[in-house]
């Protein structure tokens, strides 16, 4: 079950992704994708490997569960907030675009310990919250350099 | 993170590959962007780590890296001798122009050659191999190396594609 309702939900994710229309080109987007997975992962490795504080259900589908929202769903849906953040000029919009993104996040966390994909050992939901708050100002952070960059050698 | 249980050949395997690669990285003369260049770096290294991630972590435990089953922080560091290698790679692919039936032939050389440095890294220790061996990695790296030159090529015509539509919004 749980591999059918993160495998389902990450295609449609995918392609309301790829038919919606951006603000940052496709060389930003998968700067921004890189950085969520690498920061995503290492933490992941700590967590899991070092703390012992997630306990992954053993069975094969439920492990393919957990790294299709790990390392596919919620880097996708936060590089889709990050392209949607860089459309956004006031700062209040912006602000409840980080908040929208931050509790998709904590609800798909939530959905994936409802379906016994795993279970956090000693944890509590502001883990969480500070873990994806500081995975989207690096990357916001990340991207905006990459941009800078980017954009000084399309000028020369 | 971890440290490690002793400072001995892995660590100094490590420390002494950063030393040579990233400065021989460094003073080549500049082939491709620096965007290219920063974002086939984080590719590079987002990918290593994925895959022994996958390979080497909790589920499959085909070998370990290091002297701890956790992640150290020589696992870390480690992950950085990826990229220089990756940027010879297409560092040299792009000098030499190489197209066509050389790409394979390009391929398979540069997969004996990971074979051969993956040998050094098992007996230094830095890798522990539990249910694997060389020749499971020679799948492995062909498919790699191919993933990476794919993406390099993309992410160049793509940068030339922009390059000149950005060239025709100031005219």
């Amino acid at each position: 079950m749980a591999l059918v309702v993160f495998s389902t939900l990450t295609m449609l994710t995918i392609i309301y992704f790829a038919v919606n229309s951006h603000q940052l080109n496709k060389l930003e987007l998968a700067m921004v994708f890189l950085i969520i997975t690498y920061l995503n992962s290492n933490y992941l490795d700590i967590v899991f490997l070092n703390f012992e504080r997630i306990e992954v259900n053993k069975e094969p589908g439920y492990i393919l569960a957990f790294y299709t929202n790990a390392l596919l769903l919620c880097p996708f849906v936060i590089t889709w907030g990050i392209d949607r953040y860089f459309g956004i000029s006031s700062f209040s919009k912006k602000t409840l675009m980080t908040l929208s993104i931050m509790l998709v996040l904590l609800g798909l966390e939530y959905l994936a310990e409802w379906l016994k994909t795993y279970h956090y050992e000693k944890w509590s939901w502001w883990q969480s919250l500070i873990k994806w708050l500081a995975i989207w100002l690096v990357a916001i952070f990340g991207t905006k350099l990459f941009s800078k960059i980017l954009l000084k050698e399309l000028r020369q | 993170m971890a440290l490690p249980a002793h400072f001995d050949l892995n660590e100094w395997f490590i420390v002494v590959s950063l030393l040579i690669l990233y400065p021989v990285m460094l003073s080549l003369p500049k082939r491709f962007p620096h965007a290219i260049t920063i974002f086939m770096f984080f590719f590079s290294l987002t990918y290593s780590q994925l895959v022994d991630h996958l390979l080497a972590g909790k589920f499959l435990n085909l070998y370990d890296i290091n002297d701890k089953p956790k992640y150290e922080l020589m696992d870390f560091i480690g992950w950085f001798i990826y990229p220089p290698f990756g940027y010879f790679f297409v560092y040299l692919y792009d000098k030499w122009n190489i197209k066509g039936l050389y790409t394979l032939l390009y391929l398979m050389a540069w997969t004996v050659l990971s074979i051969c440095i993956e040998r050094i890294t098992v007996m230094v220790r830095f890798f522990k191999f539990n249910h694997w061996n060389s020749w499971d990695s020679i799948p492995v790296y062909l498919g790699t190396l191919s993933i990476y030159l794919l993406v390099f090529i993309s992410s160049k015509k793509y940068f030339a594609k922009i390059k000149v539509e950005s060239g025709k919004n100031l005219i």
